[in-house]
């Protein structure tokens, strides 16, 4: 992908791409999403393919 | 590990420690990952981790800083040598970067990076790739972090 050159600035796009809960640990969903940095021409610069834990709605809660 | 064609695949080697103070924590995070549970001792204890824990980022940062220190190192003992010494070059990214378990304030982490696979490329420039495991091994013997990474290795040594 392009190099990041002094001056760029970054656009990130952030798409969830999936999201499920924890099998080990149910009180926990687990987010999975994609960021995209791009330069302002548009070229992307890095990918990341990343989950992140994130707590539920608690029992009962609405 | 001088030239490419020196490289083992299974070498392993030991490449560093780093200490991760509270004060280094909160300073990492302030400027590049400014969450509650990086920044704030209480916030650290409320969250997943339990105690105020040093952003991933922070992690392999610290671990990048001992892979080039490392790496002169390993350049400065082969100049004295007389022998060629080939630098890893730039990387096209990398995999399965995991945080294992929380690095958390006053923790050791130690760094080991094993050759997975080594090939040849031969579009040019021919280089040589090397896919790399690094780990990182707290004070309690806790495998912490790991990534599997891809690095570029030029054929022909410089020096010597």
């Amino acid at each position: 992908m392009s190099p990041l050159r002094p001056g760029d600035a970054l656009t990130l796009d952030v798409d969830v791409i999936e999201a499920r809960i924890s099998k080990s640990r149910p009180e926990l969903g687990i987010l999975k999403f994609k960021c995209t940095a791009r330069n302002a021409k548009g070229e992307a610069l890095c990918e990341m393919i990343a989950p992140i834990l994130i707590k539920r709605r608690e029992m009962g809660q609405r | 590990m001088c030239r490419f064609e020196d490289i083992e695949v299974g070498q392993r080697r030991e490449i560093g420690s780093s200490t991760f103070t509270a004060e280094a924590i909160r300073k990492f995070a302030e400027r590049f990952d400014p969450q509650l549970f990086h920044l704030d001792e209480e916030e650290g204890r409320k969250s997943l981790f339990g105690g105020l824990a040093a952003s991933g980022w922070h992690v392999g940062s610290a671990c990048m800083r001992l892979i080039v220190e490392d790496a002169d190192r390993l350049a400065e003992e082969a100049a004295i040598r007389f022998e060629e010494f080939a630098h890893w070059d730039v990387s096209p990214g990398f995999r399965e970067l995991r945080w294992i378990k929380p690095v958390l304030a006053g923790d050791t982490i130690t760094f080991f990076r094993e050759v997975l696979d080594k090939r040849l490329s031969m579009s040019p420039p021919a280089l040589g790739s090397l896919q790399v495991r690094t780990t990182g091994i707290n004070q309690r013997a806790e495998e912490v972090f790991t990534i599997r990474s891809n690095v570029s290795v030029s054929l022909h040594g410089t020096g010597g």
